[in-house]
């Protein structure tokens, strides 16, 4: 298999799996700080 | 009843494992292309989820102008960010694509002109929200704007048609790609993984900007 089917690949996964887990973070933060008031 | 991530991530996960397993193992390899076609079936979902989600940016900020409901303008900006997200995802994979098909990561192909400047409006599209500071104001005028930033995702769709262009075309037999039965399932099964997955992070991108608005609020009601 080609290196840049996979490069790709990893680009697609990294990229929507980076975008979840910033967005699930925020998410957390700002249900911390809507509790804390 | 109440909406479960962990049910909907679970699901989501087996789609986009079949699919991913689909297109690098058991779609054929095709025949001008060879193995080379598999980034295909990585490239081309985020592109349909970046014109997707643009739509219902476009959208819920026309509706924001009707309504003046602030929900709309969340959920506009929400899809205006993850279609930035998903337009450089395609734009970064066209590259890798065009630099092993073509010899050059970028040749200024209208097809990545046109998604280029596609970007670049929804870049202005935020730098405009940052710049205004009145919510309705700023609700206002990003809608506006996105109306008219909009027309770059059919000029970016059209492009290929429009203007000469190396870019594959889908079932275009003279140097487009033939995709045979197993070849359109496995595009197929990666489109509704990804449309999963955009499901979930648009809720969620949505949920942050809401709750963010009230951190806002709250903070403006101590002063």
């Amino acid at each position: 298999m080609p290196i840049q089917v996979y490069q790709v690949l990893g680009l697609y996964f990294v990229g929507t799996i980076g975008y979840i887990a910033w967005v699930w973070r925020a998410n957390a933060d700002l249900d911390k700080k809507l509790a804390k008031e | 009843m109440e909406f479960r991530d962990d049910v909907y991530l679970g699901i989501t996960g087996v789609i986009v494992a079949l699919a991913a397993y689909f297109a690098l193992y058991i779609a054929p390899a095709e025949v001008t292309m060879g193995e080379l076609v598999r980034i295909f079936y990585f490239h081309l979902p985020p592109a349909i989820i970046c014109y997707v989600s643009l739509l219902v940016s476009v959208s819920t900020g026309l509706l924001y102008i009707r309504t003046k409901n602030y929900k709309y303008d969340a959920l506009s900006e929400s899809g205006a960010l993850l279609g930035l997200v998903y337009g450089l995802i395609t734009l970064i994979s066209g590259a890798i694509w065009a630099n092993a098909t073509w010899g050059v990561y970028w040749n200024w192909d209208p097809r990545e002109t046109t998604t280029l400047i596609l970007w670049f409006a929804y870049i202005g599209y935020f730098l405009l929200r940052m710049s205004i500071e009145n919510p309705e104001r700023r609700a206002s005028s990003a809608a506006v704007f996105n109306t008219l930033a909009f027309m770059t995702v059919p000029l970016s769709y059209l492009s290929f048609i429009l203007w000469p262009s190396l870019h594959p075309k889908l079932g275009d037999e003279s140097g487009g790609l033939g995709l045979t039965g197993t070849m359109v399932q496995a595009l197929v099964m990666n489109i509704m993984g990804g449309l999963f997955v955009f499901g979930y992070v648009l809720k969620k991108t949505y949920d942050r900007r809401i709750k963010l608005d009230e951190v806002k609020s709250r903070m403006m009601e101590e002063m």
